[in-house]
């Protein structure tokens, strides 16, 4: 990595290596480019698709053995604590910071992502670090900090076996929570004996234990720790983190500065509330009751702990960038219920689109899926991210799956609509006008009857003969090349023609037949 | 830079909120909606133990005086040769040290911060809990001036002596008694052994921590 | 009972055999069905993609058309649940529009629903026969409806019918693909979700394909005939395969056929 002239500038515009364009894309992101690539690897989806499928299904199971009919009122609990931190969290903020401060933790707040790139690399140099290790963070993602701490010369190790392992390859997570489901062993292997130097083994029992042990040795020189947050506790001012490798443990614990980066809405009121959003956080993410580690951290380590960070050790860094702009839009079906997402990952496992679009890359940013899609370009900008709110079916497996009960689909169709009221993106224009046609037609039952005619008479004569049907209507003919926008259709899929007979005139000689005639 | 002020002005912005402290409503309270295991449950240590096998943990039963015997197997079967020791002064200390001595074991000082040195050379640490929960069968530690944070993340086997009485029914049973005044630094709750799927999905177990969890249950 | 039926534009135009199944069984059971001819289309098309001052409109003449029965029956699930869901919400911004649509919306059902709920439909009590193996798509929209305390009665009707096999499919609660718009405009995507289906429908061994809702039906049915080379299980509605067991269908031929030629508008 070339040293920049100014460590602390904007380093999202520095030279990135290949992985992180992956999630940092040029503007406005189009998805048709790595949807044509993804749709083609049968092997990437096969990945996807054995990842996702597994968790989901055992996610259901978990859920259906632990809460069964009660699972819809706990849902709806934990939706209601999220939502209501939001709705008042200036409140929870400020308390927060006041009992974090109380126990000796040193609060940071970043309006943006540079900003908090800066306040890193500030405590970077005045503790004049030079390896950190980091646990895995979608935050810390966001923010892109690796590489400018590593443009800042201080090496810098993901230590989730995952990222880990995508560092190693120059390769970016596709998944929230288990960001490595686009790749198979062999490419561990081969990225362990390139980068490593570890003989070759395709065994993930012995790949894990080469990874362990290389990572150790860094954790023993490490001298500053990165984490994220799955949640902060107001009435305590502690900081939660959960993973099952324990990695974040030896990044909170095992060096003398630990650095917290946490969007501002991970805020919760009280530890009580962790006993209900815990017990949905690891089910839905892995059908684990909680997950391996759950750590509460409140402040540096106490006058006589033997180990933890040193007092004024301990810096949490409060992120907004873009945050506030959701939180603005309260009320039923606003933006704001967007942050109450607690990043398990359930919807990417539950979503059939995710799964066809080889997984997270296809998204164009670090929060991929469903909530991805909707989270994405209300960060960004709906004219930075035009095609994610329309790359659905709207079949509402997400909003099933989410344990906080965002209605991602209602989202969906949201920002369809903003975009249409501000005429994104321009290929939709043509789209715009056909729809205003088409309902002009539905307005008029005359034209609509006459539309639906000539559109019988054509598709009828494109299609090739059909074998015929007594009944006529089940005498259908099938197109399997249609022209026009209406040609994607047929690459897939053959379209049926409308049958030989109507309904409507059925429904007049049926009339006829019943009453003589009498009409609704 | 951004200050607390501009921050949280620009948070209560957002909200629509005219000033700071306005009263707001109390948050939800009804955490037993979430409850799976109910408070008057009479069979914890039972419970506890088929939530710590089903997450991988080995449970052990032993009574006060087979504690030192029962400590000193599960070092043997591990072929622990150092020991890290995280253990307030009392009964389960004494039994933990004969232990180690009965198993030929040395004891490690303990950790000095900043780092886990020595830590990284234990094969095994018997270390107490601050609790422990019936439902999903975790271990809660909390450090303290006799609890590293080292002991229960660095060595291979970890080996956590549990008091019946300190088992809880539900996570609902336990967040709620935590208070700012009486928080450790760290409180860890710990639900089975170190494990990554990031490999294909393929379970594996000892990714960063322990390998081995073993809870030996004693009166 | 009176009841309406809304047919919806899709299964107007490419299912009418569904809509004439429904008028049969409905009829059958007693219930006086009537068609209100103004109906064109609910709106949905343009609530999903966001052209929501289209279908604002769409919705409120649907409401004003519907507004005299007592029960609107639809044989889409989709249409339903658009009804039930989003016309009040579409229609908040006067209030007594916003007060019918939520009456429209109490008053619509899907069309098994109907049957179960409403018409509290026995099939022991009908004889019910239909002679083939048989395989069921749940529609997406479905899913909403279940959440309003309204499950699926589908499956359990077409198993109480005697010699009908039915093949529950792999993953049935898999989307098929259709998703409007999303067909054509992210067909790679919504073209390999059907390959699943049309794959899954396949591997039931069944000759027909049961689903309630025209647009999922035309996306499996196109799929496992571009898959089968032209060979297809046949797709029908629950309607149809009721209709088809209670002996009501099919319709005499010659009277449909008079009408065959008769392909203008109709008054």
């Amino acid at each position: 990595m070339s040293s920049p002239a100014h460590p602390t500038g904007p380093v999202a515009s520095a030279p990135a290596p290949g992985g992180d364009h992956l999630l940092e894309p040029p503007l406005p992101y189009r998805m048709a480019p790595r949807l044509a690539r993804a749709t083609k690897d049968i092997q990437l989806q096969q990945f996807v698709a054995t990842a996702t499928r597994l968790k989901d299904t055992k996610r259901i199971a978990s859920f259906e053995a632990t809460f069964g009919d009660r699972l819809g009122a706990v849902r709806d609990l934990a939706a209601s604590i999220k939502q209501h931190t939001l709705d008042h969290l200036d409140h929870y903020l400020e308390q927060f910071i006041d009992n974090a401060q109380r126990a000796g933790a040193i609060v940071h707040y970043a309006a943006d992502a540079a900003e908090a790139r800066n306040i890193c690399l500030r405590i970077a140099r005045d503790t004049n670090s030079t390896l950190c290790v980091k646990s895995k963070s979608m935050v810390t993602e966001e923010i892109r900090l690796l590489p400018a701490l590593e443009a800042a010369g201080v090496k810098t190790v993901e230590t989730d076996l995952g990222e880990f392992i995508l560092q190693l390859d120059g390769d970016a997570p596709s998944h929230i929570v288990t960001p490595m489901i686009h790749k198979d062993r062999t490419a561990v292997a081969r990225a362990f004996v390139r980068e490593l130097g570890a003989p070759y083994t395709e065994d993930p029992a012995q790949l894990t234990g080469i990874a362990r042990e290389h990572l150790r040795g860094l954790y023993r020189r490490a001298d500053l720790g990165i984490t994220g947050a799955n949640f902060l506790v107001a009435s305590t001012g502690s900081v939660v983190v959960c993973t099952n490798e324990g990695n974040a443990g030896f990044c909170i614990s095992g060096t003398r500065t630990h650095i917290v980066v946490a969007g501002i809405e991970k805020l919760i009121p009280g530890p009580e509330h962790l006993a209900v959003l815990l017990k949905l956080l690891a089910r839905s993410s892995t059908a684990q009751p909680l997950t391996v580690y759950t750590t509460l951290i409140t402040g540096p380590r106490k006058q006589h702990d033997p180990d933890g960070p040193d007092q004024g050790g301990v810096h949490i860094i409060l992120l907004d960038n873009g945050r506030t702009d959701l939180l603005r839009r309260g009320g039923p079906g606003g933006a704001r219920e967007i942050l109450r997402c607690i990043r398990c990952g359930a919807c990417l496992n539950a979503c059939p689109v995710f799964r066809k679009a080889g997984g997270g890359h296809a998204y164009g940013a670090v929060y991929s899926g469903p909530i991805g899609a909707i989270l994405t370009p209300s960060l960004k900008g709906l004219h930075n991210y035009p095609d994610l709110p329309h790359a659905s079916s709207l079949c509402g497996a997400c909003g099933d799956a989410c344990p906080v009960c965002i209605d991602i689909p209602a989202h969906l169709i949201r920002l369809r609509a903003e975009m249409t009221g501000l005429g994104l993106p321009r290929g939709m224009r043509a789209r715009k006008a056909v729809i205003a046609l088409w309902t002009f037609l539905l307005k008029h039952p005359r034209l609509y009857r006459l539309a639906a005619a000539t559109q019988r008479t054509i598709l009828r004569a494109l299609a090739d003969d059909g074998p015929g049907a007594p009944d006529p209507m089940a005498d259908r003919r099938w197109l399997s090349a249609l022209p026009g926008p209406a040609a994607a259709w047929t690459q897939h899929r053959d379209f049926p023609t409308p049958p030989a007979a109507d309904f409507r005139s059925w429904w007049t000689a049926h009339e006829r037949a019943r009453h003589g005639g009498r009409d609704s | 830079m951004t200050t607390r002020a501009d921050f949280l002005a620009r948070i209560r912005d957002a909200l629509g909120r005219r000033a700071e402290g306005t009263p707001i409503p109390p948050p939800p309270t009804d955490i037993d909606t979430a409850r799976t295991v109910p408070r008057s449950a009479t069979d914890l240590p039972a419970r506890f133990a088929t939530a710590a096998a089903a997450v991988g943990m080995t449970v052990h039963r032993s009574g006060a005086a087979d504690l030192e015997s029962c400590l000193a197997a599960i070092l043997r079967a591990a072929g622990a040769r150092r020991v890290a020791l995280a253990l307030t002064p009392g009964m389960h200390r004494l039994a933990a040290e004969s232990a180690a001595r009965a198993a030929g074991a040395d004891i490690l000082p303990p950790p000095s911060s900043p780092g886990f040195e020595p830590h990284y050379d234990a094969d095994a640490s018997i270390t107490d809990v601050a609790g422990a929960i019936a439902e999903t069968g975790s271990l809660v530690i909390a450090s303290g001036p006799h609890a590293p944070r080292a002991a229960f993340l660095v060595p291979p086997v970890h080996i956590a002596i549990v008091r019946e009485d300190q088992i809880l029914p539900d996570l609902a049973d336990f967040f709620p008694t935590l208070a700012p005044d009486t928080l450790p630094a760290s409180l860890v709750l710990i639900t089975g052994p170190s494990k990554t799927a990031d490999i294909e999905g393929i379970l594996i177990t000892g990714a960063h921590g322990p390998r081995e969890v073993h809870a030996v249950l004693t009166a | 009972m009176k009841v309406a039926l809304l047919i919806t534009c899709l299964t107007e135009n490419f299912f009418p055999r569904a809509g004439v199944a429904a008028v049969k069984v409905l009829e059958h059971l007693g219930c006086e069905v009537h068609f209100p001819r103004d109906q064109t289309c609910c709106g949905q098309p343009m609530f999903n993609s966001g052209h929501h001052a289209h279908a604002r409109d769409l919705a409120e003449r649907t409401v004003r058309i519907f507004a005299p029965w007592e029960h609107v029956v639809t044989p889409s699930a989709s249409c339903a649940a658009m009804v039930r869901e989003h016309y009040p919400a579409l229609l908040a911004d006067d209030p007594a529009l916003r007060a019918a649509a939520e009456s429209l919306a109490h008053r619509t059902h899907e069309f098994a629903s109907f049957l179960t709920r409403v018409l509290n439909f026995d099939p022991r009590a009908h004889g019910l026969r239909w002679d083939g193996a048989a395989t069921y798509h749940p529609a997406c929209h479905l899913r909403a409806l279940a959440r309003e305390g309204a499950p699926d009665a589908t499956p359990a009707l077409l198993r109480s019918i005697d010699g009908l096999r039915y093949t529950p499919l792999d993953r049935a609660d898999q989307c098929c693909g259709f998703g409007g718009l999303f067909a054509v405009t992210y067909p790679d995507l919504s073209g390999a979700m059907a390959r699943d289906k049309a794959d899954a429908v396949r591997a039931t061994g069944a000759n027909a394909l049961v689903c309630n809702d025209a647009g999922c039906a035309m996306n499996i049915t196109g799929a496992c005939r571009r898959a089968g080379r032209g060979e297809a299980p046949r797709t029908l509605s629950l309607a149809e395969v009721l209709a088809e067991a209670l002996g009501l269908m099919p319709e005499p031929r010659a009277s449909v056929g008079d009408e065959n030629g008769s392909e203008a508008p109709q008054p």
